[in-house]
């Protein structure tokens, strides 16, 4: 079988273009210029909140964020999305402002100000031009700790979740990623998909006592960046946060627990007529903490993370069966989520399948990643390095990450000597042990008359699920 | 060389004098506090002997740079039976040059490089941030893909990229429900024809009858450098990035002048309705007013106007349709600003069991109740004034931002400069004008699009189309 150009015929191609008949050569890079990474500074405010502050002076802007553990991973099955609308509706009301007044006041300021929640935690932001910053603070700190979670408002929002859960019914792109991690959460998270009931169960109630749990100084971490400085503003943050008291104690959060996909098996949605199938497939990995995290990451790197990665390069580059096809690892608090996805022409959707096992099969066996790989991924990431830390927001939230999962403090200093060290053998087993075959579940939604008979084909045991990633009765 | 303005006194209109020629140094005017300075991004424009613009912006604050071409064409000059051509070469300038042969994507993501391109109606865009040492490597590769792409230009990397554009098309317009939604709207707004009545994705049947020979006459005409302009922004030092690009690009030679396709401004001489009944489950519409060009006389009055009628949870629309009549679950009004005219949008999704006729209906109640006996408040104004104000300089933050945007200013105006310009239009408009922008553009005929479950059509048979 013809292979996919692979990196390392491109980049001996590139290194040998003078020995062809061109005129051109390559440059010769400038010397490297020195790079600091920005720094925060810790605070403590009076009521034991922490503070972490990161100066950048380009443009009079600022912008906070105020992050708490606790996200929808620990919604009740019944009751999913909870946490996802207690926060939304924190800036629906608060102290004596309603939704319009504070709406009206933050856009009267040029600021900005909104709240979302994810797996492990939640936030509320604001931002906007820095004469305006200590209004605004002053707003972001009511909604924080004075949300009145107006009924009239709920009840606008809930008709519209309810709405939006029936609509993403209708879209192939989310209907594959929430029956993906439906399937691979059960056990883990159990409200990890909402629909029409869990909006419909939702009380006020149970909003207020998810806000009263989680938003408390002690399970919180107040981050501000920009045009400022900690001497001033500290006074300000002090004035507005310092007084935030809570009674009790903040509630411990245990994380998840590692976990493994039992069997390989192919999880199929039927959507008639679709012009694409949408492939999701991966499993578990460890977590940030293992002592192959860096070497996963370069493997996975060379295997389809990267634009130039073998997936991809073979699925768009040399097949053109998709616009693209990347792999990538992510780590909440419990277990981290290997997973590969693409979007295929439906006429080809076996043929996909088949190569991307075959990429998995040759990379455990037959063709590893090789030398070339690793040094081009290394490379990529140490020069991309300084890019990362460009935004003050970019900063924050790597602050804010190592603070929601606990990461050592010298984590960000760990990141290019841990990406230096990988070779080709470490690189390589770490695919092996994280990249097994038998642990990988595979979710196509597509066009069932079309399809069907491929995935048949492709042999794994199939299981057919309705669009809410429910199996379907007598398959 | 800020020009110092006094913000409160324009906003609450008590008479700070009005910037005058906005891109010259002025003395300090009277000042107000709090004062507020408008944003400036320094930057060096000159001129290669082959008609390249060169606009070079400094800026030390993180060591990377990040270039940036411009090439002045876009779907807007593909003729009919070749659309989708701008964007599909798009891709093709990412196959490899003759000194750089293999992924365009390969060396430079080796050193650590974001890379893209994208199509629009007006330019097809090309850039790359990378680390501040590897500028020659991103201006050798620009430039090769400027000066020697047909040279390894070949039939296979058109065959597959044609694939890969036509997934794209499936990806990101057929898939999604209400997908082409916009491209019906366009040809609904404008004449068979017009260079804005096609989308930049095209249609499968033009891309299958892309043939090498015409891909190529295609760059032959567009790809000169006489018809491009290359922003360096970030972590350089000039005179070093003046004699590689003059290295690099200098030796390509200048092209014909290309003559791009204009039209006329359209304007919607009679209100024109589709009802489409699909595979999507919610009622949406969406209505469209011809209004006039990026940064002409109304376009900045319009947007202000859209901040006003749907900028937060105290916004007009969302008060009357979402908040208190609950006839729709959202709401957005924009104007969609582009060179040979713009259009103003307003969608909506009807909530519950209403219809978009009812929506449709509440949204003419709201137009008219603004532009008639409550205009927009003071408050109202200053407020859409902050917000763009903010997202002025919240587009500095990062160099490719302040790249795009130079580049921007630079095709649409002539003046890369043009930003303190540009954000005195949002200050300069008061509610008056902001009416009378809205009375002429918006009282008028319109084209609606509803788009509904097929349910309805069932439900409504016999009444429908």
């Amino acid at each position: 079988m013809i292979r996919t150009v692979s990196i390392l015929a491109l980049v001996a191609m590139t290194s040998t273009a003078v020995a062809q008949d061109t005129t051109i050569p390559f440059p010769e890079p400038l010397p490297t210029p020195e790079f600091d990474l920005p720094e925060a500074t810790s605070h403590t405010l009076s009521n034991g909140l922490e503070v972490r502050i990161v100066e950048n002076h380009e443009v009079p802007l600022w912008g906070a964020r105020l992050v708490i553990r606790g996200g929808t991973g620990l919604d009740p099955a019944d009751k999913a999305g909870l946490a996802s609308v207690a926060v939304d509706m924190m800036d629906d009301g608060a102290g004596d402002m309603s939704s319009s007044d504070i709406s009206r006041q933050v856009k009267r300021l040029g600021s900005s100000l909104s709240a979302g929640a994810g797996l492990d935690s939640s936030s509320v932001s604001a931002g906007g031009i820095l004469r305006n910053m200590d209004e605004t603070l002053g707003i972001m700190a009511t909604v924080i700790t004075m949300p009145t979670f107006p009924d009239d408002e709920w009840s606008i929002l809930q008709q519209r979740r309810i709405a939006n859960a029936n609509a993403k019914l209708e879209d192939p792109a989310t209907v594959g990623r929430e029956a993906f991690y439906k399937q691979l959460y059960a056990g883990i998270y159990q409200g990890s998909v909402t629909t029409a009931d869990t909006y419909g169960a939702i009380s006020l109630d149970d909003m207020k006592a998810f806000h009263a749990a989680q938003f408390r100084p002690d399970n919180a971490l107040l981050l501000v960046g920009g045009d400022i400085d900690p001497a001033t503003a500290l006074p300000i943050l002090e004035k507005h946060f310092g007084g935030w008291m809570v009674d009790g104690e903040a509630m411990d959060i245990t994380a998840p627990e590692p976990a493994m996909i039992e069997e390989s098996v192919m999880y199929f949605i039927d959507k008639p007529g679709a012009a694409q199938s949408m492939i999701r497939l991966g499993g578990f990995v460890g977590t940030r903490m293992d002592d192959d995290y860096y070497e996963l990451h370069i493997g996975n790197a060379a295997f389809g993370g990267a634009f130039t990665a073998r997936v991809n390069m073979n699925l768009r580059e040399d097949k053109g069966y998709t616009y693209g096809a990347r792999c990538r690892a992510w780590y909440p608090e419990g277990p981290g989520v290997w997973f590969c996805s693409t979007s295929v022409r439906t006429d080809a959707t076996g043929a996909s399948l088949d190569e991307i096992k075959m990429e998995i099969t040759d990379v455990l066996g037959d063709r590893p990643i090789d030398a070339a790989e690793v040094a081009y991924h290394v490379s990529s990431e140490v020069n991309g390095y300084p890019g990362q830390y460009e935004t003050v927001n970019a900063v924050l939230g790597e602050h804010a990450d190592i603070w929601v999962h606990g990461l050592p403090s010298d984590w960000q200093g760990r990141y290019l000597p841990g990406v230096q060290a990988v070779t080709v053998d470490t690189a390589n087993a770490a695919l092996a042990a994280r990249l097994v075959p038998e642990h990988i579940v595979w979710t196509v939604v597509g066009d069932r008359e079309a399809v069907y008979s491929d995935l048949e084909a492709f042999g794994l045991p199939i299981i057919e699920l309705d669009r809410q990633g429910n199996p379907i009765q007598g398959n | 060389m800020s020009r110092t303005l006094c913000l409160m006194a324009l906003t609450a209109l008590i008479g700070c004098p009005k910037p005058t020629v906005p891109t010259e140094p002025a003395a300090p005017l009277e000042v107000v506090e709090p004062e507020m300075t408008l944003p400036e991004i320094p930057f060096e424009q000159y001129t290669l002997d082959n008609g390249l613009t060169v606009i070079l912006a400094p800026d030390h604050s993180t060591p990377i740079v990040y270039t940036n071409v411009w090439y002045h064409v876009g779907s807007r000059d593909e003729e009919p039976g070749l659309t989708g051509f701008a964007h599909l070469f798009e891709h093709l300038m990412f196959q490899g040059s003759a000194n750089a042969q293999g992924e365009y994507f390969t060396p430079l993501q080796e050193v650590g490089a974001a890379i893209n391109g994208t199509t629009s109606f007006e330019r097809t865009n090309y850039y790359e941030t990378v680390p501040a040492q590897h500028l020659p490597l991103a201006l050798f590769m620009e430039s090769d893909r400027m000066g020697h792409l047909l040279e390894v230009l070949d039939q296979g990397k058109l065959d597959n990229q044609r694939e890969v554009v036509r997934n794209e098309r499936r990806q990101s317009y057929e898939n999604p429900p209400y997908g082409e939604a916009r491209k019906t709207l366009y040809e609904m707004a404008y004449p068979d024809g017009h260079p804005y009545e096609h989308m930049t994705i095209g249609s499968h049947e033009d891309l299958e009858a892309a043939t090498l020979d015409t891909v190529k006459d295609f760059f032959r005409k567009w790809y000169v450098p006489n018809n491009a302009s290359l922003v360096i922004a970030g972590d350089f030092d000039t005179d070093t990035a003046k004699a590689m690009v003059e290295q690099y690009f200098g030796p390509i030679p200048r092209g014909e002048d290309p003559v791009r396709r204009t039209a006329e401004p359209v304007v919607i001489t009679e209100s024109l309705e589709v009802r489409q009944y699909d595979d999507v489950p919610e009622r949406k519409v969406w209505l469209a007013y011809t209004t006039p060009p990026f940064y002409e006389a109304g376009d900045a009055e319009l947007d202000l106007l859209s901040s006003v009628l749907s900028g937060g949870k105290d916004s007009r629309l969302y008060t009357a349709l979402v908040k208190e009549q609950q006839v729709a679950k959202d709401i957005a009004a924009y104007q969609s600003s582009a060179g040979l005219g713009s259009l103003f949008v307003i969608q909506g999704t009807a909530a519950g069991d209403h219809t978009t006729d009812e929506l449709v209906a509440a949204v003419d109640a709201v137009l008219a109740d603004v532009l008639g006996e409550n205009p927009p408040t003071a408050a109202e104004l200053d407020g859409a004034r902050a917000n763009f104000e903010a997202g002025f300089y919240s587009g500095l933050q990062t160099i490719s931002g302040k790249g795009d945007t130079i580049n921007r200013y630079f095709m649409y105006t002539g003046n890369p400069g043009y930003m303190g310009a540009d954000l005195t239009r949002y200050f300069d408009a008061d509610a008056a004008d902001v009416v009378a922008s809205g009375q002429q553009f918006l009282m008028a005929p319109r084209v609606a699009l509803h788009i509904m479950p097929t349910a309805d059509d069932v439900a409504n048979e016999g009444e429908a189309q």
